[in-house]
């Protein structure tokens, strides 16, 4: 029957422990992985567009610009209407002038 | 090759300064790795991550600490950040049986041996490793920097940017929690 174990036996159990070493060639397997990161410059860019961060900003944007044409829509429109009132004011007080007068001279 | 040489060449992509870097840090970061990894195979790819991360970054070391202090910075939150994805994948692959995937059981992963303990410390190093995996993430750091790789407590503060007396009391915190845990989990004589 073997002898119980204390925790601080089975903590200090890492006392002495030595180094352990990486396979081989790990520079080697490094540089591979390098290298192929910079052969994949599409997917590089692809992974950068679809990050949450540019997506969200992307459609912060869209949801600016669309606001920015929305209200200038409303003000154009608002501007169209004024000009057309004066266009048919313009109109209504024209029909009571004697169309001869309009080609004479200032 | 000093290291204000070495820093300044890696800044400016030489690839022999970088060759010269990863032959001189790479028992440093396997280490590191494995301590927390606990596990060859993520610990090889995981140290090969590292590697990369520093090459990509190395611009952004402002030379405030030792250039192996940041090297061991930048091993940890690797490694941590592998973890948490290891988990997250954990965590959804609980809810693959409810979209009919296939029903594989899933595999207990062995105790962990690390190479570098002796034959007589095997096991009890394995019962360790295992409590480690439960300790808060900070006193985790401090434990295996410590304790795996032998640094001291002044090493392990400049490390962590902490102070001595926070690393003091994270160490103690991580023994107390290891002896509970061992407490409960193992028939110790105590």
């Amino acid at each position: 029957m073997g002898t119980r174990l204390t925790s601080e036996e089975i903590i200090n159990s890492l006392d002495g422990i030595q180094r352990a070493e990486p396979s081989p060639f790990l520079y080697t397997r490094v540089h591979a992985r390098l290298l192929k990161k910079q052969d994949n410059v599409f997917l590089t860019a692809f992974a950068f567009i679809t990050r949450p961060a540019f997506v969200m900003a992307m459609l912060m944007l869209i949801l600016l610009v669309n606001g920015y044409i929305m209200f200038n829509r409303s003000t154009f429109q608002q501007n169209q209407e004024e000009m057309g009132q004066t266009i048919a004011a313009e109109y209504g007080r024209q029909n009571t002038i004697n169309p001869y007068e309009l080609n004479e001279a200032p | 090759m000093t290291e204000q040489e070495l820093i300044y060449r890696l800044k400016e992509g030489d690839g022999i300064a970088f060759k010269h870097l990863v032959e001189t840090r790479q028992s440093l970061v396997f280490n590191t790795v494995l301590g927390f990894l606990q596990s060859q195979e993520d610990a090889e790819d995981v140290t090969q991550d590292v590697f990369i991360k520093i090459f990509e970054s190395i611009h952004q070391f402002k030379g405030e600490s030792a250039l192996s202090t940041w090297v061991y910075r930048v091993a940890v939150t690797t490694a941590l950040e592998f973890i948490r994805r290891k988990k997250r994948k954990k965590r959804y692959g609980l809810l693959s049986p409810l979209f009919g995937e296939d029903n594989e059981p899933t595999l207990e992963l062995p105790d962990f041996h690390h190479p570098g303990v002796k034959l007589d410390n095997k096991e009890k190093a394995s019962m360790l490793f295992k409590a480690i995996k439960e300790l808060p993430e900070n006193q985790q750091i401090a434990f295996i920097l410590n304790k795996v790789e032998g640094l001291s407590y002044q090493d392990v503060a400049e490390i962590m940017k902490t102070s001595l007396s926070a690393v003091e009391s994270l160490l103690h915190r991580a023994k107390n929690n290891l002896r509970e845990f061992l407490k409960k989990t193992n028939n110790l004589n105590e």
